[in-house]
């Protein structure tokens, strides 16, 4: 069952905070915000305040600490993020009013091209350079969701409390790596390569990540074609996958 | 010493996955089987004999995984095969159940010492499932005591909360607690007093994944005066360990008696039966579920399973391949040590469950397991392995030979 809150969080630290690597993977993205200096607050009650700060050609993502904001995004509940994040509401403003066009203009036009990538075309992912974008982005989406759930969704909870402390690392050859790090079930998920992990998920291309993570084919069939290497602590893959389960329902 | 590879099998999985979900489903498969890396096992098996088994490219293995069990008088015995043969000659899945039936209930009765009465089916959960069925009739109770990593099959309630397709519901009734800690096991019947129908348990803790733990000593007595006294059904599922610690039962070999027990992969060396026996007081009510399955009366089985247990109380096929177990693990134990390696082994030594220690992740087990299987000796990484009494001195010898070869391997891949 989704719970908005935890959608919530998904939303906020996990598709929003793509932007960060947004500006760096697509050159569309890169230009709009050229010279842009602006921080943005989403502020929603009972959830950690989260904050976009866009200078230096580079976005990024700060949480669980207070920074400056040019800009205040207020929302009445997590569903009202939600709703936002489909198109069918729109923030409070409480600061930055002055601001409001770049909010409807270049930050529209960045989570747009970020929604590209994230809910592809078909056609679209016959293109090479695109492919690599939206599953590099998705393959965030997926493991950054992984410790929202743990760390918040009822049954995600349950999940994470058999898994013991350690390190889990997901990379993709030639492609991007993430560490999960447990710790007393708190999940924290980081872009980059860990020496101290006990449980491996390997994929063997970025076009075997796009197929898992959109569901053509699962990683059962991945495993036994040697197309997804999983080693060192079972259990803690197992229970990722479960996890992972999890992320695809509420990414539906 | 040459290493294997497996164009065969690959080709046949290639044909299975557009077919068959995840090419091989379930423990044979290469997921479950946690087969580490795919590409040093094989996925398909052309024949069996003894302690051996032939895949689809020819590839000759020594099975220490008894195919996960069944396997404990060797691969095609010919006294169980023959007394198949001559059944399947007369009939197998008819419409009235043959005589074979009562011969083998009669036979479990007088061997299975805490057994009053016997019935059939074809899996191991198919009994665990009936066992939970009759304790819950009798004590119209809904709660069920298991031990956190026990396994006992795959319906619902065996199962954990984020398997796919599970729900709340399904478990809700279900109280994990630890094996060995009798003080949580009381806690758990003072919380919940008249309410737990049923403990069941192996008779040993054999999880996979993790270190396996005999009994306490009389940790079962007091289980048991416990469950006594609240009016708790004791089911012991002795589906692994069952006939190859006593053929009298775990229970007996652990010296208490269960309430209901439950058997399968020994029972007929690899013939589709399974059996749930129990005291007398719990007849009536397992008569009273409705349970049954399509093959579940069928002859052949049951004739191979009369054979069989003759076969192995004859041999005292417990003691062989106890002894061949323990001559395997300190053999392999010795083997390590000169290679620099210290090779834990738990659990009872005809179904011993090992890993390297100083290797947190298991990434360094799991290499060993692999260059092992490649040449020749099937042990898995994950799971207790199994000893039938078809292993010869020589194949031991082989076996040793080739851990030797593997540890010197991975030696030098660590830097040693």
């Amino acid at each position: 069952m989704i719970e908005n809150s935890v959608l919530a969080s998904i939303n906020l630290f996990c598709v929003l905070r793509n932007l960060e690597d947004l500006v760096d993977l697509d050159e569309r993205a890169k230009k709009i915000i050229a010279d842009i200096d602006k921080t943005i607050k989403f502020n929603i009650p009972f959830m950690p305040e989260m904050y976009l700060k866009i200078k230096d050609n580079k976005i990024i993502c700060v949480r669980d600490m207070k920074i400056y904001s040019d800009i205040n995004l207020n929302f009445l509940n997590p569903t009202h993020l939600n709703l936002m994040i489909k198109g069918k509401s729109i923030p409070l403003p409480s600061r930055g009013f002055k601001e409001l066009n770049f909010l409807t203009n270049e930050f529209k036009e960045l989570t747009d091209i970020l929604g590209e990538y994230l809910k592809p075309e078909k056609e679209k992912l016959l293109d090479r350079e695109f492919n690599h974008i939206s599953t590099t982005l998705s393959f965030y989406t997926a493991f950054f969701s992984v410790s929202e759930i743990a760390n918040n969704d009822k049954l995600g909870i349950e999940i994470a409390k058999k898994m013991k402390n350690g390190v889990i690392k997901i990379s993709i050859d030639n492609g991007p790596k993430i560490t999960i790090r447990i710790n007393n079930s708190i999940f924290k998920t980081t872009i980059e390569d860990s020496l101290d992990a006990v449980a491996f998920m390997d994929f063997d291309s970025l076009d075997t990540a796009g197929k898992i993570l959109r569901s053509e084919i699962d990683a059962f069939t991945a495993i036994g074609s040697g197309k997804l290497a999983v080693s060192g602590r079972i259990p803690l893959i197992d229970n990722l996958n479960k996890l992972l389960r999890l992320v695809s329902i509420y990414l539906e | 010493m040459k290493t294997y590879k497996y164009p065969q099998s690959r080709e046949i999985f290639e044909r299975a996955l557009k077919v068959i979900p995840a090419g091989v489903y379930g423990h044979l498969g290469p997921s479950n089987g946690c087969f580490i890396p795919v590409s040093a096992y094989p996925f398909y098996a052309k024949n069996a004999k003894g302690a051996y088994l032939w895949d689809v490219d020819g590839n000759r293995f020594i099975d220490y995984m008894c195919a996960y069990g069944p396997i404990i008088t060797g691969y095609n015995n010919e006294r169980v095969d023959n007394a198949a043969q001559k059944q399947r000659q007369d009939g197998d899945c008819m419409l009235l159940p043959s005589e074979k039936m009562v011969e083998l209930a009669e036979l479990m009765v007088d061997t299975v010492e805490s057994a009053d009465w016997a019935f059939f089916a074809k899996n191991g959960g198919d009994v665990t499932n009936l066992a939970i069925l009759t304790a819950r009739a009798y004590t119209n109770r809904k709660k069920i005591i298991k031990f956190n990593g026990g396994y006992h099959g795959v319906v619902q309630w065996t199962q954990s909360l984020g398997n796919p397709g599970i729900i709340e519901e399904d478990i809700n009734n279900i109280i994990s607690i630890d094996f060995n800690d009798i003080n949580s096991f009381k806690d758990t019947v003072k919380k919940y007093k008249g309410q737990i129908a049923c403990l069941i348990a192996t008779p040993y803790h054999h999880p996979a994944m993790a270190d396996n733990a005999l009994p306490k000593k009389g940790y079962w007595k007091e289980i048991r005066d416990i469950c006594t006294n609240e009016g708790i059904v004791l089911i012991i599922d002795d589906v692994r360990c069952g006939f190859r610690l006593d053929v009298k039962g775990s229970d007996y070999y652990y010296g208490f008696k269960a309430d209901l027990i439950c058997f399968c992969k020994s029972l007929a060396n690899g013939y589709n039966i399974s059996a749930l026996c129990g005291q007398e007081f719990l007849k009536s009510y397992c008569s009273d579920v409705f349970y049954t399955g399509s093959y579940w009366l069928s002859a052949v089985p049951m004739a191979a399973a009369i054979e069989n247990i003759k076969q192995m109380v004859e041999i005292d096929s417990a003691n062989i391949v106890t002894k061949k177990g323990i001559k395997l693990t300190k053999g392999l134990e010795k083997v390590a040590i000169e290679n620099g390696f210290n090779l834990i082994i738990t659990g009872e030594p005809s179904m011993w469950y090992m890993r390297l220690d100083n290797d947190e992740s298991g990434v360094i087990h799991q290499r060993w397991i692999a260059e092992c299987v490649k040449r020749g000796v099937f042990f898995t990484s994950h799971h207790n392995m199994f000893i039938n009494t078809m292993l010869s001195d020589e194949d031991i010898d082989f076996t040793l030979k080739v851990a030797d070869k593997a540890f010197k391997i991975i030696r030098k891949e660590n830097g040693g």
